[in-house]
């Protein structure tokens, strides 16, 4: 079954990137620009795996993995945070609230596929 | 520890130079910049103002004052201030004996261009200006930023110092940051085809860009560029938050910092075009400033599992 990967960012560029990039890898790739719109779509859609930038306006990328976590459905699911974001601190926050892995931009798309394919066996 | 973090903040430039003197024509542009010029006709008068104004911080000497005094004078300033840039205006071959110790900087030949003044000047006060470090960061930053999220090589060129109110590019992204003892903005600009020509080598199959499209992708440059800035101030103990992206398009448009010094602007070039990015400082504290940490930031690209 196609694995189906939301991707949270509010940079219009990040998000049609990484989905044109990932379809061609074989996924199915939602969009979110925002945190609350990305709690919608994990409400009435089901995705195998998060990649969520930090700093959004309205609720952050950390408070959007602390509630997600929250969702039976997304107690376990893969949360890559894909972010400027680059102190021990930040990331030891992300980790808080229950982020799988890290990475800061920029990034280059295919270290990103080789850790998404780790944890979407 | 000397703090690499720490700028040089002096605003005076002092002209030395004979009643309808060339340099003072450049006056306008260099205020316009936010320095205040100090134009004195004779050398004894210039050496007072060296050792009573610590504020200087660019000295222009034209040898129609008198080519040996006007040596003496280059000597006596960079012994005060062995980092003070010195421009001499030439206007004759010199006695090869003028200059017994200290060499000026840069010599300009009589009559000189104001622009030609104007352009060495920005280049030397922004090094002054702007510490080497920073100015390292910020390159470095974007060029990894263009090359590793845009698969795009551009060529960084000398720095300079924004003279006028006119931005630079047709399209630009600002994003502001604020901390308790560091505040500014960092800015991103170039023309709709250079941004276009980046965005297709991630998007080669998309329709021609609109200009909302272009906006976001020099917003998101601006951002990885300033994120990783953040993380190197971190580290020197003077934290900030970054804001919500601003967008300025249209090349007629005027933008200003009411700063305390002028912006400095580091441009990208290759065929296609020229990317700005462009740095300015409003609040920068020195006093306190702690030597970094040891603590690591993660590298950029890289997947860590948590």
């Amino acid at each position: 079954m196609t694995k189906r990967i939301l991707v949270v960012d509010d940079s219009a560029t990040i998000r049609q990137q990484l989905r044109v990039f990932l379809e061609s890898n074989g996924f199915e790739v939602g969009e979110a620009e925002n945190g609350q719109a990305a709690l919608e779509a994990v409400r009435v859609e089901s995705f195998n795996l998060l990649i969520v930038d930090v700093n959004m306006p309205g609720i952050t990328g950390l408070e959007l993995v602390e509630r997600v976590r929250k969702l039976p459905a997304y107690a376990k699911i893969p949360v890559f945070v894909l972010t400027t974001e680059s102190t021990q601190a930040i990331i030891a926050k992300g980790k808080e609230v229950g982020a799988t892995a890290w990475i800061v931009k920029p990034f280059k798309p295919d270290i990103l596929l080789k850790g998404i394919k780790k944890v979407l066996v | 520890m000397s703090s690499p973090l720490q700028p040089t903040i002096r605003k005076d430039i002092l002209l030395i130079e004979p009643p309808a003197g060339a340099i003072s024509r450049v006056a306008p542009a260099l205020k316009d910049l936010g320095f205040s010029v100090l134009r004195v006709g004779s050398t004894e008068v210039a050496m007072n103002a060296l050792s009573l104004n610590p504020q200087i911080c660019l000295v222009s000497v034209d040898e129609g004052v008198g080519a040996e005094a006007a040596a003496r004078l280059v000597e006596s300033a960079k012994d005060l201030y062995p980092d003070l840039p010195v421009f001499w205006v030439k206007r004759r071959t010199l006695a090869a004996n003028v200059f017994r110790h200290v060499l000026p900087d840069v010599m300009l030949s009589y009559p000189v261009d104001p622009e030609v003044f104007r352009r060495q000047a920005e280049s030397v006060l922004c090094v002054g200006m702007y510490p080497h470090v920073i100015v390292e960061q910020i390159t470095s930053s974007a060029k990894a930023a263009l090359l590793e999220s845009f698969n795009t090589k551009l060529t960084p060129a000398q720095p300079f110092l924004r003279s006028n109110r006119n931005v630079l590019s047709h399209i630009n992204a600002l994003v502001p940051f604020v901390g308790v003892k560091v505040s500014g903005r960092l800015l991103v600009g170039s023309s709709p085809e250079c941004l276009t020509a980046i965005r297709r080598r991630v998007l080669p199959n998309d329709p021609e860009p609109t200009s909302g499209q272009l906006e976001d992708l020099a917003g998101e440059l601006a951002n990885q560029v300033l994120g990783r800035l953040k993380g190197v101030f971190h580290s020197y103990s003077y934290p900030f938050e970054l804001g919500t992206p601003m967008f300025i398009q249209g090349v007629q448009s005027q933008l200003r910092y009411k700063a305390g010094r002028p912006s400095m602007v580091i441009p990208f070039k290759d065929a296609t075009g020229t990317v700005y990015v462009e740095f300015c400082f409003d609040i920068f504290d020195p006093d306190g400033l702690s030597p970094p940490s040891a603590e690591p930031l993660a590298p950029s690209g890289e997947l860590e599992f948590l």
